[in-house]
């Protein structure tokens, strides 16, 4: 059930990345980084990921924004969506709250356990 | 004084009409003195010459004892409208003649007839003229007259006065209305401009209007000088607060940002040290435990001090972040004590509660009351090795609840109580630091009881425990 299910991570932070997919390589998830939204774009209809892990700030677009064109995009529309930031407040706003409205699966403020992520994904991936 | 409220336009009438009518009353008071003495004295020198006159006259009639002829000598004499009664009375007190009717109430004579007199009693002046033929008495001349006529004479007076008077009064009253306006205008104009300036807070208005050395010129010279410096002032302190704001503002931006920027590197360390701690990466043996292990609550405690600076932060933008529900705080703190459990287990702790119940509802944001009790608990579990703590709750005069952390742990001297809700303030003598925490705790614990408009204390004896408090208002 687990295994190979397809995880995209997008964050421009190479260190976060790096360390995130090889833990999730690790408990036998498929991933795919990209460092940047359109990236995430462009790869995200054939990658046809099972759940997205997001960053709040990327180079070229705001999470919000790009979460907007997750869900607007009939490809990935119904992929779960778990927000992972440095950010407790971004533009003014408590981002676990502001992310919860919008309908995000979840969200994790760095530096969060590993374990706590890999809980909430099991749930999200059953 | 009753004039304290009116405008000096008023006051100055005021002023003038009550001279003018002081100064008239006065004068008119003394005039009708004068002028009724006046009419008095010569009424009397009348009054004498006429008895006089009368008793002569008469004196033949009394000599013949002729009453008619007395009579009708009387009778001429009350025909004047100021007496009103004559009498000749013989010796013996016996009326010998007497003028006809009575014409009005006449008050009865006193004293003895053989002496002459003339006396006053009010208006009234009564007269005895004792007649003498050669130095024999032969009888008395009475007479009474009534001087109330006078009055009447003099009311006259009274009337043009009161004329006069008011159209004293009236003139005045125009007077004083014209010269006040002379008066008043440039003030009220200077007036005007002021009232303009305070509501447009537009300081570089002056008056221009040149009202040359008079006292509306100092005033008006004054008034530019005070505005040029309000102007400079206001203009200085404006600039000082931009300054102030725009620090303010890179303060809280360096604040997201370098907790941003921290935060994401302390992640990767953490998630490596995690991976390698759960054997990800091979088989950990004990000594690498052991260190890593220390290294990965450092990086905790790095992370719990990086959450409080946020939260400083978000406490500094008020209370209007808070989110503000009814809550039973009974419930609040049944709530969080399970997640002390880590924390409690490893010491001789006994966890207490001494709730009232029921206690009302008190508007306040939950997490942010759990945050509070969690520093507290935190901190009495941090200082205490074994012992008791315990959580109460108590309504305090209908008007806000009480909430007490108290322990039996090492407690505070006077000068590390005085400093204890002040950022970065840890306990530091050598053999009683306590490791773990950012020195943040109490702070943002007070920050968040102020921005609900309660307070928060501590009472502690060194050595044998302390209490917190904090108190949460209805309203």
């Amino acid at each position: 059930m687990i295994m190979g299910k397809r995880i995209l991570i997008v964050d421009d932070e190479p260190d976060v990345s790096k360390l995130l997919s090889l833990a999730l390589r690790k408990s036998h998830y498929d991933v795919l980084v990209a460092e940047n939204g359109q990236s995430a774009l462009d790869h995200a209809a054939a990658f046809r990921p099972d759940l997205i892990l997001l960053d709040l700030k990327l180079p070229d677009f705001d999470g919000y924004m790009l979460f907007d064109r997750f869900k607007k995009d009939p490809a990935t529309a119904a992929v779960p969506v778990v927000f992972i930031t440095a950010f407790t407040v971004y533009g003014n706003e408590d981002v676990s709250e502001k992310t919860k409205r919008m309908g995000a699966a979840g969200c994790f403020y760095k530096p969060f356990e590993f374990r706590d992520l890999k809980t909430t994904l099991e749930t999200l991936l059953v | 004084m009753p004039l304290r409220g009116i405008s000096i336009r008023w006051k100055l009438t005021f002023l003038i009409m009550g001279v003018t009518f002081t100064a008239l009353a006065v004068a008119g008071t003394l005039l009708y003195a004068y002028q009724w003495q006046a009419y008095r004295q010569q009424a009397v020198h009348e009054l004498k010459s006429l008895l006089e006159f009368v008793a002569l006259n008469t004196k033949p009639a009394i000599l013949f004892d002729d009453a008619k002829a007395a009579r009708e000598n009387l009778s001429t004499v009350a025909m004047r409208k100021e007496i009103s009664r004559a009498v000749i009375y013989k010796p013996d007190g016996s009326v010998f003649a007497e003028s006809g009717e009575l014409k009005a109430h006449v008050s009865p004579r006193r004293g003895p007839l053989s002496v002459r007199s003339f006396e006053w009693r009010g208006y009234e002046a009564f007269m005895d003229e004792p007649i003498f033929d050669g130095a024999r008495w032969i009888g008395t001349l009475h007479m009474h007259a009534d001087l109330h006529y006078l009055v009447l004479n003099i009311s006259r007076y009274l009337i043009i006065l009161m004329i006069i008077l008011g159209a004293t009064l009236v003139g005045t009253f125009l007077l004083s209305m014209y010269l006040q306006k002379m008066v008043s205008a440039p003030i009220l104009e200077v007036a005007g401009i002021a009232r303009r300036i305070r509501d447009q807070k537009d300081y570089s208005i002056r008056i221009t209007k040149k009202y040359r050395d008079t006292e509306t010129g100092h005033l008006v010279e004054a008034l530019n000088q005070m505005l040029a410096e309000i102007q400079t002032n206001t203009d200085a302190l404006e600039n000082a607060n931009r300054e102030l704001q725009d620090l303010d503002r890179l303060k809280t931006e360096i604040i997201l940002t370098v907790s941003h920027e921290l935060r994401t590197p302390l992640h990767t360390v953490q998630e490596a040290l995690s991976m390698i701690l759960d054997g990800m990466c091979g088989d950990v043996n004990e000594e690498q435990r052991g260190l890593l292990t220390t290294a990965k609550q450092n990086i905790r405690r790095l992370a719990a001090l990086i959450n409080n600076l946020l939260d400083l932060q978000k406490m500094a933008l008020g209370p209007d972040t808070l989110q503000l529900k009814p809550c039973d705080i009974n419930e609040l703190i049944r709530s969080m004590l399970p997640s002390l459990e880590p924390i409690i287990r490893p010491k001789a702790i006994e966890l207490k509660t001494a709730l009232s119940e029921p206690l009302h509802p008190v508007l306040c944001d939950g997490d942010k009351i759990i945050q509070v009790l969690f520093n507290l608990l935190h901190n009495a579990i941090k200082f205490t090795e074994k012992g008791v703590i315990t959580v109460s709750s108590a309504p305090k005069d209908d008007k806000e609840i009480w909430v007490c952390v108290c322990d039996t742990g090492i407690g505070f001297n006077r000068n590390e109580r005085a400093n204890l809700f002040q950022a970065f303030v840890q306990l530091e003598s050598g053999k009683r630091k306590v490791p773990g925490g950012s020195g943040l705790g109490l702070l943002i614990s007070k920050k968040i009881i102020e921005a609900h408009h309660g307070r928060i204390w501590v009472e502690s004896e060194e050595g044998k425990g302390s209490a917190f408090y904090f108190s949460l208002p209805y309203e």
